[in-house]
């Protein structure tokens, strides 16, 4: 994203009152309830409001998925009610609320469209924002009394006038468009007397700040609805802020999902990473290979995304502001896949003869890859983001290696016993299938750490042996300018001289040249090499194109810091989940060690941490199903949406952050989503189902 | 026991997470001969016929020999819990399926009650009757039971005989089941007052709790951080002392209504109202009950354990204890006795005083046992027996053993003995007491008085520490109830209800005799990180490990086998809408659908 505004993230700059409501504190008396409470204590508790003035006032108790930021209004309680009086008791003090309120309240408002940049009505600015606005529409305050309005200390007049309107504007359209990794989510919200604006490049961040707006809204005792005057200028740290869900360990119905997806919306997460498929089972529903699902799933009628289920998930996520990016993992991972596609996986041998077991999928066939040829080709057009996640960890070679066939295979393509070459030449063939249905690809880290640890003599090899200039020749003609742009992999460093062994130009005339000749490619990333001064002894022309984005999940801090450089100074794109593997629990407030990571936390060069797009907080499905997930998950992934979104100066303070958390965990529950507590003490709305 | 400082908590976890997919010991699925009995009965021979169960056509009925009839209604409403868990997810696929020829089919359950008392409207209590015998044959299935406690867990068992075949018949395999509980207090504590449990919560899982052949429900009602329960006779105590006032509290109303749910599946409702210590909640409403802390010669504003040197105190007790056993009719009241913090008494002046008088030195131990002897002498005033935490019978423990025999010594035992079970209660006589009067020499006799059927309920320390305050608190011939390695709150990654599956009460060193004095355990789910989003998946199928352990022959301890029937029995708490959670990859039929 550009970050060339300079822009202060997520500072609230309020003119606020000097001075807080007072209330009568809960001891004083009010006969009638108090008298009420007593009689009815036997119809439990709502005996009283059954007694007091506004019985009516009914909360939303289930908010239904359509109805967003509505509740999300509704649910609010006030920040400064912390205490007790809350529902009941505030029914009690209506009138002696003091007269001075600081604040500016929400009478009779709506949503606004202006119409700057908006003159087109074929960017639907209706079908996506008016959605919205339609859900945030309240009705009237119960009271609309004009109270005088409060003093700031220097005098002046404060807080009188109703917000009539939030007036959004949106600079371009796009309403019908997906979000992708370079979408502006930034905005700015003005609420002045009178007055709520809000104004945003796109309609992803007018999303956002259509969140933010939703949770500067609290109300008083009376149930009024309030906003303090307030200039918000916001816009997100790193583009990609995921969130991984993993379907294959566990079904996740469809509703889980959505709920899921409400929830990262709330927190500003934009990237839904669906690990749908894995050894335990296939949900996916293909239509090209229905066997997959049929005979790979749990179940092939009950415990299966269907199409429709997959595109509902996709538009739901699209009307959040977030990317659906499924992951398909190979070659490992995929025990599920061969119930359904006999021949696909290698074969496991015990001594001679065939065990009857599987391992990963048989890299050596053509087969292979003309079903991943068809199956990503229907993927590709499935799921519109430009990116596929690609897995590639985890592989276990033991099947491989017990194989005779793959064995040959191996001495036919010189991979010697470096079953790492047999997976890299896999993975090779899959990110060409995938660049040429132009997409992008995301892999684990183990794609770029198998290659780094590739002997410096084939990494040569390849350089010399494979004829490089044919290669770029062909793939240019092929007019794939992702393999063109970025011709290797930069991150094999250090294997010392060797390859001058192998290569008799003279390294700096090879250095050169080899610039040059990038360069005259239109290769970017050079400024990698030239900011390491060239230090680089050799250069891997591996076949990944570089803006394939590496996904960090592996080893403690130094490792995972240290991951993070390597990869980087490799001019790879990265992305960190070690970290934020929420799955993972311990005793205790644990979303802390979440909250504390620093992505950019690694040696490395400005450029380098450019590079960083983000992160995504893992839910692995081992222990997880939809009886857990969003107690699980919520709010201990908001920790790792704020280090993602907000500026990494203002949310060093794990109390303060604590604070907020812990108030936002409650305007969760009140939005409907099962989000456990982060330690003692209670929300006046408790989740009252079970 | 539950307060674990914030501090703590903070200590970096340093996962490693070596695998992306962290491999945890696993157990094997195993086709258990058990099905998905959980947890496993005594002796159950499941044959292989198998006959055919129709929801048009099945009933559960009294037998005509039973002493509980039509008008028990404890019963019926079991019946019709059983029935709905039985065919209530098979409507659909069984409405007009009536497979001809397809073999015999079971019609009947008849429930016998065979003794005079059948119990139907009394409460279950520690030495009621769960033992049952299920027959399962057609056309009749029978289950014999001394009382209805042994019923209803005889329905559950019957309940979780029934399978389904791919066709959606309901089958039933020819059974001969006996069975009865290996300990008698098998329970569950939850804390309400750390996070306020909506009354839904509570209920729900009591059900969990019945399927899993639970009895006792231990409610830790009231805590430090709030008071919820709403007294009729103090009813500042929840106006100050609860989160809010009127959201966020037990009327008596909830309480009753908790308390005959429980009743309904057989289960007692112990409740906890601990003192001196973990009382701040108390404060709030009830003004002059806490020690007020002073700092230097002046009161800090702060305030430490119940004052145990004024009458105040111990009249508000007496009043209030009063009350909570006229709300709550189990026998047992559970008065904590834990975590005692000294710091309070020993800057405040008055205390220091009153310890002088009554030559106590120093040892604030005393004071705290001079307090929790006032308030055993006015719980047994109201006719209750109580249970308390260990630290209670430690500090007596830890005082000069020599005084024990004084004790023993002392001319008021036989008749301390005769009072007690002349009062009506059951006594174990190998029981004397409490050990911590101990040091006050022959002062003691100023101050105690004591139960034997004293419940000391272990909840401290690692494994070699438990296993030695349970030889210990045996060997002093109190009843015990373990609860230590049964913490749940205390959440691992991975398989770790397997920790919970294999620890044993009689796993210490002690004779038959003491071992027989071990009355249970229970489960525990404190509540700093647990509240009504959490709480249920958090609890169950993890609590199911314990109850197994408590209920089943102690040689039930094969894994893969367990493993195996409760992925089932989990997936059966789904169906029947309990959000348990996964134990690991797999599905259930019925996914929870209740977002």
């Amino acid at each position: 994203m550009t970050r060339k505004l300079k822009l202060v993230s997520f500072s609230l700059q309020t003119k606020r009152c000097a001075f807080s409501l007072t209330r009568p504190t809960s001891s004083s008396n009010h006969p009638r309830c108090r008298v009420s409470v007593l009689l009815y204590s036997d119809a439990q508790k709502q005996g009283c409001f059954l007694q007091c003035p506004r019985s009516k006032r009914v909360f939303p108790r289930r908010r239904s998925s359509a109805v967003l930021y509505r509740s999300v209004v509704a649910g609010d309680r006030s920040p400064g009610s912390g205490s007790m009086a809350t529902s009941a008791e505030s029914l009690l003090f209506r009138r002696e609320i003091p007269a001075e309120s600081p604040r500016i309240q929400l009478s009779v408002w709506q949503g606004v469209c202006s119409s700057t940049g908006m003159h087109d009505p074929r960017y639907g600015f209706q079908t996506l924002l008016q959605d919205h606005f339609f859900r945030i529409q309240r009705r009237k305050p119960l009271t609309v009394n004009n109270k005088p309005g409060c003093v700031y200390p220097d005098g002046s007049l404060c807080g009188s006038a109703p917000l009539a309107a939030l007036v959004v504007n949106v600079q371009k359209g796009g309403c019908d468009g997906f979000p992708d990794l370079n979408s502006r989510e930034d905005y700015k919200l003005s609420i002045v007397d009178g007055l709520g604006s809000l104004s945003a490049v796109s309609v992803w961040g007018a999303l956002r700040g259509l969140e933010t707006f939703s949770q500067l809204v609290y109300q008083d005792q009376e149930g009024t609805y309030y906003i303090n005057k307030t200039d918000v200028v916001d816009f997100p740290r790193f583009p990609h802020r995921g969130l991984l869900l993993d379907t294959s360990r566990h079904y996740l119905p469809v509703r889980s999902i959505l709920e899921t997806l409400d929830a990262m919306a709330y927190n500003k997460f934009n990237v839904f990473h669906w690990h749908i498929v894995d050894d335990p089972s296939f949900p996916y529903q293909s239509p090209t290979f229905p066997n997959l699902s049929s005979k790979g799933a749990f179940h092939p009628q009950t415990h299966i995304y269907t199409m429709s289920d997959v595109k509902q998930v996709i538009e739901h996520a699209r009307l959040w502001g977030i990317r659906v990016i499924p992951e398909f993992d190979t070659p490992g991972h995929t025990q599920s896949w061969g119930k359904g596609q006999p021949g696909l996986l290698t074969a496991c041998y015990k001594g001679l003869v065939p065990s009857g077991t599987f391992g990963p999928v048989n890299p050596m066939l053509n087969t292979s890859y003309q079903f991943m040829s068809m199956l990503f080709n229907e993927i590709s057009s499935v799921f519109p983001d430009s990116y596929l996640h690609l897995g590639g960890d985890e592989v276990n070679f033991a099947c491989w290696k017990s194989n005779p066939d793959i064995q040959e295979f191996m001495k036919k393509m010189g991979f010697g016993t470096d079953y790492r070459k047999l997976e890299s030449f896999y993975i090779e063939n899959l990110v060409k299938i995938v660049t040429a249905l132009n997409k992008n690809s995301l892999v684990w880290q183990e794609v770029f750490d198998n290659a780094v640890k590739l002997s410096a003599s084939t990494v040569v090899e390849v350089w010399k042996g494979s004829c490089y200039h044919c290669e770029l020749h062909r793939v240019t003609k092929a007019g794939q300018r992702a393999i063109l742009a970025s011709p290797w992999y930069l991150n094999l460093i250090g294997y010392g001289q060797d390859w001058t062994h192998y290569y008799t130009v003279d390294p700096l005339g090879f250095k050169e040249r080899l610039i040059k000749m990038l360069k005259k490619l239109g290769v970017l990333k050079l400024q990698v090499l030239e900011a390491r001064k060239l230090d680089l002894e050799i250069i891997c022309l591996q076949k990944v194109p570089a803006d394939t984005v590496v996904h960090v999940w592996k080893g403690n801090k130094e490792q995972y810091s240290q991951e993070m450089s390597n990869v980087t100074a490799g001019g790879f794109k990265v992305l960190l989940s070690a970290p934020w593997y929420l799955n993972v629990i311990n005793y205790g407030q644990d979303w802390m060690e979440a909250y504390k990571v620093e992505p950019l936390g690694f040696n490395g060069t400005a450029e380098q941490k450019q590079l960083v797009m983000g992160g995504e907080a893992c839910m692995w499905g081992e222990y997880v199903d939809a009886t857990n997930l969003t107690p699980r998950l919520w709010p201990r992934a908001g920790a790792v949406g704020e280090r993602l979104w907000s500026d990494e100066a203002q949310t060093s303070n794990l109390d303060t952050a604590y604070d907020r958390l812990a108030e936002f965990r409650c305007k969760l529950l009140r939005r409907g989503i099962r989000a456990q507590p982060l330690f003692v003490g209670y929300c006046d709305h408790e989740y009252e189902r079970i | 026991m539950a307060v674990i400082k914030l501090a703590a908590l903070l200590l970096a976890a340093s996962v490693c997470l070596c695998s992306k997919h962290k491999s945890e010991k696993v157990p094997k699925l195993v086709n258990s001969q058990y099905g998905s009995l959980w947890p496993l009965p005594q002796s159950a021979q499941i044959s292989a016929t198998a006959f055919q169960l129709s929801r048009s056509s099945f009933q559960i009925v009294h037998a005509p020999k039973s002493s509980a009839g039509p008008r028990c209604y404890l019963l019926g409403e079991a019946f019709r819990r059983y029935f709905e868990y039985t065919f209530g997810y098979s409507k659909r696929l069984n409405k007009d399926r009536k497979q001809s020829g397809a073999g015999a089919e079971v019609s009947e359950l008849q429930v016998l009650i065979t003794s005079s008392e059948p119990q139907c409207d009394g409460f279950p209590s520690v030495s009621s009757d769960e033992s049952y015998q299920l027959t399962v044959d057609q056309p009749t299935a029978v289950l014999t039971a001394p009382e209805v406690w042994g019923a209803l867990r005889g329905l559950e068992t019957f309940s979780q005989l029934v399978y389904k075949d791919e066709y959606g018949t309901l089958h039933i395999n020819k059974s001969e089941i006996k069975d009865f509980p290996r300990f008698n207090h098998r329970g569950i504590l939850l804390d309400s007052s750390r996070h306020f449990l909506p009354l839904k919560v509570i209920l729900a899982n009591l059900d969990a709790m019945a399927m899993n052949k639970y009895n006792v429900f231990h409610w830790h009602i009231v805590d430090d951080q709030s008071f919820p329960y709403q007294s009729f006779l103090f009813p500042e105590l929840s106006k100050e002392g609860s989160y809010h006032p009127y959201t966020h509290v037990y009327t008596p109303a909830d309480v009753k209504m908790v308390i005959e749910y429980a009743r309904m599946r057989g289960i007692r409702v112990i409740s906890e109202f601990d003192t001196p210590g973990h009382t701040q909640s108390w404060g709030l409403g009830q003004k002059g009950l806490l020690t007020p802390c002073y700092s230097g010669e002046k009161p800090s504003g702060t305030f430490g354990p119940v004052n145990p040197i004024l009458n105040s105190t111990y009249d508000f007790m007496t009043q209030f204890f009063k009350e909570v056993s006229s709300v709550f009719p189990d026998a047992y009241i559970h008065l904590g006795g834990d975590e005692v913090d000294f710091s309070c008494w020993k800057s405040n002046p008055d205390i220091q005083k009153f310890m002088e008088q009554q030559g106590f030195g120093t040892d604030y131990r005393k004071l705290e046992s001079y307090y929790i002897q006032r308030i055993l002498d006015i719980v047994t005033g109201t006719k209750k027996g109580y249970m308390i935490w260990q630290e209670v019978f430690d500090n007596g423990v830890k005082l000069k053993p020599d005084t024990v025999v004084e004790v023993w010594k002392g001319n008021a035992l036989e008749e301390e003995l005769h009072n007690v079970t002349s009062a009506g209660y059951t006594t174990i006589l190998s029981a004397p007491w409490y050990l911590d009067y101990i040091s006050y020499g022959q002062d003691w006799q100023k101050y105690y008085k004591l139960k034997l059927d004293t419940l000391i309920h272990v909840w401290k320390g690692s494994e070699e520490q438990y296993k030695a305050e349970m030889a210990a608190v045996t060997a002093a011939g109190f009843q015990a109830l373990l609860s230590t390695p049964w913490y749940l709150n205390r959440i691992s990654y991975g398989q770790d209800w397997q920790q919970g599956y294999k620890a044993d009460p009689h796993s210490f060193n002690g004779t038959d005799a003491q071992k027989k004095l071990v009355i249970g355990g229970e489960a525990c789910l404190w509540g700093e990180f647990v509240d009504a989003t959490n709480l249920t998946p958090r609890l169950w199928p993890r609590a199911s490990a314990v109850a197994e352990r408590l209920w089943s022959r102690k040689d039930v301890r094969d894994t893969d086998d367990a493993y195996s029937r409760l992925s089932q029995h989990r997936c059966r708490m789904v169906q029947r809408g309990i959000p348990a959670e996964p134990l690991y990859v797999g599905h259930c039929d019925y996914e929870y659908g209740g977002l």
